[in-house]
């Protein structure tokens, strides 16, 4: 008799693992056990040598669909172990042993199953008339449900859960004890005799009906119009039916959202009624463990669904993704509004006391349960590009599973790091051993409700610590809330450039060692005092970067008002043309004179070439596209973050759709285009910098509309989309001089897919390698990573040398 | 600042981070305090470099509950200044000097070649007579204390702005709120009202003096943000340039914090006052959030008041 034993981390608990091994060990005749650890799952056993060799063959290979094996040690067995286990009097001869606490060295970082959204067998159950689950919200197994949401240490057992306030009954026991079945020994399960059950409140939180009535009321007047915030996994979604523009509209008013797109959640994608088009990649995302909403292209047909995110090319869109949801959709029998339960940018709510509180004047009723959610987490979003899903969010279904990237390899040098994040989309992250684990999207750290947040999910991080020393990283820009509140901690902090953060997040990521990062976005403080946004960085793998180039600049009247009053940035590009002599004043307001905001405009372009008190300078691509978006009248007023930008890609989209052209011939139409307009973007060099001269795109635009006659949408949407081939050409232009041959492009631009692919095409053509990021969000949400990522680097790969050209940062 | 004062002032002095002050008690009831002022335009709706320098030095006393008594002031002078520039300076701290209750009694005059110094740069020291018998300290405050506040905001800053750049000449009624505080301290000392902590919003505005205290004291501020007055051509200005009126300089408002009992009554007496006619009650001292300063807005939605490194204006996220 020989005995092995295995020591497993990676994703491996929450996911069915242990019964896995179970059954396993039992076909192949094994004596001995599997437990849980505080890092993984110890599996140890008895047996014949051909049987154990298996054995760690299937543990190599396996798991279960949800788990993921990272690391896998094996030993054989000391013969007093393998004394032990011929002993042990268990008549089973292999069994789930008592999970193992906390103490002794931890090796590898714990890992939790995300929150996973419900399995078909689930699914089946709770449409079965003849299953005691039928109807059940809280049905779950070992392959499904809350895990992230739900627990309170580790590892992961029922008794560290909320579920233990729930104890089994005897049919649910009895499945927990079931080798057979797939229940066994999973932590969340529950049924309507023994589990959470649903309450149906009014908005002042009186209680009106509960369990399956609370479900049938909720969907009857949902169905009827009514807004009734929902509980679900990671917190409150506020929810209307997604096909009546009255109730939709009524959901802004309340929340003070005037036109941020809605998500909406749906069992099907048919039943959008062919609005979007979904592609294999997207299909494999909405159908996935993670079920995170996706941004769908609209193929202008089908259901308008007025109201939920007007103007902008695509949809977001996710399948039911817990049985709650799913449960509530049949009851209405429409695709249904599912947006976050906040109000004005605070975090998301999710413990029932808040919701009231502060969505009571939102909602008309709150259905709500017992199962006690324990952390926020919100929904992912992912939107393809390039034929890949990129998330744009990261939250439920990715949090918190540790990410490994090929860059970060060799990094473990004894220290962590903390990446604080940016003021907005803010999410924090701990950097150990190469191992990258990120809390679930935050976003505006503006309120007091939010910092209070932002320090529970560093504490979080924390308790996943193995190192002695932690250094906090930071954004340059000190009136930030991440690096305010890292002030008030009294620890080691670093600071990391905005737009290198962008660039290192997405290196690591790419596992390249050096490459031209393309970082376009809204506003980031740069080494010289301005304000960044539309750079192009040398970044390497020691945390070394250097600017070669950016947009030209122009100035912003007002500061960060300009990201919500497009009109400031049309102001600020309009006096940088009248200045360069591109366009007249009488051209100006022969275009715009008649516009509401020509007061405005006016007001903004004589402080914007005065370049006075209020103004900012900015190399900002993020406002570049809000003055664009302006000028073609596609907004007027005050808009939403980044709504302008949407919008021109929006409308730039519509283009397509007019020409007909599928998404796939976006390089046809590219290549006629470029052959069209002939020259490409003019550069001019400043110091070791190549500065990009736009003018002459937006003087393209200018012209555009000045020739414009006919249908004006059409001209409208041509000029759109011919400022989106001239600025993707810029990107082309500095490459090709620069003469990289890797090139990322990111920075929340980037989420403009058609920005993206454009760019792709063109870089492609010249047979550059291009990177997008994938799992670290390529706007603000990804910031905490390039800033772990490069601090790691520029200590772990130059000796703690700081970059010279971090001048800046050495202060700090 | 913080860095000055730590690395170089404090050690060379042989002092502690304590014992410096804008105005500190130096025995016998007096206490002194001191005041440089080099601001551009000397001259601005409502003032000037003088009404600044004495109001700026006799409300720093003020504010700890001492009546200003004395001032020396001492003066630098470019080369080639008219003489009918100071001569309405010197004026201007006559008058103002007058009606703060103080007299001009030592004096420094020293001219500096033509382009070492900004026209004129005044700077101004003055003793007073300490009134409480308790000092006024951030440190006193209590959860449940109110907060108070002695006028609108924001009206100093743009004042100067309206001359500093022309594209804001149309702002030219607002006038800046410089004046002395002590009448309206005074005020309620005599009706036996008792400031806890009292403070003037100069640099930084409101919301630095807030986040101050609430970092001074170790407890949460709780601000009704509406209840912050300001003046719409101040609002307007603020809106076109993207500035914040919490932050902007004022040269006559002071925040008081007192207790609950005495709320109302402090709140008229300030109104009883030309310079406190907008006195408003804006929040309150809690036990939560500690160290914070939470600014409630309608609608249910808040923002938190950070103490901001003004190193970008307007500020950038």
């Amino acid at each position: 008799m020989e005995g092995r034993v295995w020591e497993i981390s990676g994703a491996v608990q929450g996911v069915g693992f242990r019964p896995w091994v179970y059954r396993v060990a039992r076909g192949l005749g094994l004596r001995g056990c599997v437990r849980n650890t505080p890092t993984g799952v110890r599996v140890e056993a008895i047996g014949s040598e051909a049987a154990l060799a298996r054995m760690g063959e299937e543990l190599r290979n396996g798991g279960t669909p949800a788990g993921r094996v990272r690391r896998l040690r094996e030993r054989a067995m000391e013969p007093a172990e393998v004394w032990f286990f011929t002993n042990e009097s268990k008549k089973d001869g292999f069994w789930i042993g008592e999970s193992e606490g906390a103490g002794g060295g931890v090796e590898d970082m714990p890992q939790i199953a995300p929150d996973l959204a419900m399995c078909r067998e689930c699914l089946a159950e709770i449409r079965d008339r003849g299953s005691r689950r039928w109807k059940y919200p809280f049905t779950t197994c070992a392959y499904c449900g809350p895990r992230y949401t739900i627990f309170e240490g580790l590892p992961f057992d029922r008794e560290r859960t909320v579920m233990r306030e729930f104890p089994l009954c005897a049919e649910c026991e009895a499945e927990y004890r079931d080798a057979w079945d797939r229940r066994f020994h999973a932590q969340a399960i529950a049924c309507p005799r023994c589990g959470p059950w649903l309450r149906l409140l009014d908005a002042r939180g009186r209680e009106l009906t509960v369990r399956e009535e609370a479900l049938e009321v909720a969907g009857r007047v949902l169905r009827e119009g009514a807004i009734v915030a929902v509980l679900g996994v990671g917190g409150f979604h506020l929810m209307v039916r997604a096909d009546g523009r009255e109730g939709v509209l009524r959901l802004r008013r309340r929340k003070r959202r005037e036109w941020k797109p809605f998500a909406m959640v749906c069992r099907e994608v048919g039943e959008l009624g062919g609005a979007v088009r979904v592609s294999k990649e997207e299909m494999a995302l909405l159908r996935s463990p993670a079920a995170p909403i996706v941004l769908l292209e609209r193929t202008g047909r089908g259901p308008e669904f007025s109201g939920v995110a007007d103007g902008v090319s695509c949809l977001g869109v996710m399948l039911a993704s817990n049985p709650l949801q799913w449960l509530l959709l049949e009851e209405v029998g429409v695709p249904l509004v599912a947006t976050s339960g906040n109000v004005s940018e605070m975090p998301i709510c999710y413990e029932v006391e808040e919701g009231l509180a502060r969505l009571g004047d939102v909602a008309d009723f709150f259905l709500v349960h017992n199962r006690r959610v324990v952390r926020r987490c919100d929904d992912s979003v992912v939107r393809v590009v390039a034929g890949e899903g990129r998330l744009v969010r990261r939250g439920r279904g990715y949090v918190p599973l540790p990410l490994e990237l090929s860059g970060l390899r060799g990094l473990a040098d004894g220290v962590e790091y903390i990446g604080v994040g940016g003021h907005q989309k803010n999410c924090v992250c701990l950097l150990s051993r190469g191992e990258l684990l990120l809390g679930a999207h935050l976003g505006d750290l503006g309120t007091e409700r939010a910092r209070e947040e932002w320090r529970r999910d560093v504490e979080w991080l924390k308790g996943y610590s193995r190192e002695a020393r932690k250094v906090y990283v930071c954004d340059w820009n000190k009136d930030y809330g991440s690096t305010i509140e890292l002030e008030r901690m009294a620890v080691e902090v670093e600071a990391v450039q905005h737009h290198a953060a962008h660039g290192f997040a997405a290196l690591a990521e790419a596992g390249w060692e050096e490459a031209l990062a393309v970082v376009w976005d809204g506003t980031g403080l740069g080494v010289d005092g301005e304000i960044w946004g539309g750079e192009f960085l040398e970044v390497d793998w020691r945390g070394q970067w250097r600017r070669v180039g950016h947009l030209g600049r122009f100035v912003l009247p007002g500061g960060e008002r300009a990201a919500r009053e497009p009109v400031r940035s049309a102001a600020g590009v309009l006096a940088s043309l009248v200045k360069g002599g591109v366009v007249e004043l009488g051209e100006i307001r022969w275009l715009w004179g008649l516009r509401a905001e020509w007061r405005r405009l006016e007001t903004f372009l004589r402080l914007a070439g005065d370049e006075g008190e209020g103004c900012v300078r900015t190399t900002s691509a993020g406002r570049l596209f809000d003055a664009v978006a302006w000028m073609v009248g596609l907004v007027e007023g005050e808009v939403s973050e980044a709504q302008a930008a949407m919008v021109l890609e929006g409308s730039a989209w519509g283009y397509l759709r007019r020409v007909g052209s599928e998404p796939s011939a976006i390089r046809q139409l590219l290549v006629r285009e470029v052959e069209e307009i002939g020259v490409a973007v003019r550069m001019r060099e400043e110091g070791e910098n190549l500065i990009v001269e736009w003018e002459e795109v937006v003087a393209g635009v200018i012209r555009e509309m000045l020739g414009a006659k006919g249908d004006r949408k059409a001209e409208l949407e041509r000029a759109a989309w011919r400022w989106h081939v001239g600025i993707a050409r810029a990107v082309e232009a500095v490459v090709r001089r620069v003469g990289s041959g890797r090139v990322i492009l990111t920075g929340g631009c980037f989420q403009n897919r058609l920005l993206g692919e454009m760019v792709v095409e063109l870089l492609g053509a010249m047979g550059v390698e291009i990177f997008l990021p994938r799992e670290l969000p390529c706007n603000d949400g990804g910031l905490s990573a390039g800033q772990a990522i490069g601090a790691a680097m520029r200590r772990g790969r130059q000796g703690g040398k700081n970059f010279s050209g971090d001048k800046m940062e050495q202060g700090n | 600042m913080q860095r000055l004062l730590e690395g170089i002032f404090l050690p060379a002095f042989g002092v502690g981070m304590g014992e410096l002050g804008d105005a500190v008690a130096v025995g016998g009831g007096w206490v002194l305090s001191t005041d440089a002022h080099v601001v551009s335009p000397l001259f601005f709706p409502g003032g000037d470099i003088g009404t600044l320098a004495v109001n700026g030095t006799c409300n720093d006393l003020a504010m700890v509950g001492a009546e200003p008594k004395f001032l020396a002031l001492t003066w630098i002078l470019e080369e080639g200044l008219d003489f009918g520039v100071l001569r309405r300076i010197a004026e201007s701290v006559g008058k103002a000097a007058e009606a703060n209750g103080v007299r001009v009694i030592a004096g420094d005059t020293k001219v500096v070649p033509r382009g070492k110094c900004d026209g004129l740069y005044l700077s101004a020291a003055g003793i007073g007579m300490m009134q409480m018998a308790v000092l006024a300290d951030a440190k006193r405050l209590e959860p449940g204390m109110e907060l108070i506040l002695s006028g609108d905001v924001g009206r100093h800053a743009i004042a100067v702005l309206s001359v500093r750049d022309s594209n804001f000449g149309f702002v030219g009624g607002v006038e800046s709120d410089c004046c002395g505080l002590w009448k309206m301290v005074k005020g309620l000392l005599e009706a036996g009202v008792e400031p806890i902590a009292m403070r003037d919003c100069t640099r930084g505005g409101l919301a630095t003096v807030l986040a101050e205290w609430a970092e001074e004291s170790g407890f949460g501020l709780e601000i009704e943000e509406w209840m912050v007055p300001v003046i719409e051509p101040v609002k307007g200005v603020c809106e076109l340039m993207g500035y914040d009126p919490m932050y902007l300089a004022c040269e006559g408002r002071f925040v008081l914090a007192v207790k609950r009992e005495d709320v109302e009554r402090a709140v008229e007496i300030l109104r009883s006052y030309e310079e406190g006619v907008f006195a408003e009650r804006i929040g309150k001292v809690s036990k939560k959030m500690g160290g914070r300063v939470v600014a409630r807005q309608r609608y249910g939605t808040e923002r938190v008041l950070d103490r901001l490194s003004g190193e970008i204006l307007p500020r950038i996220c």
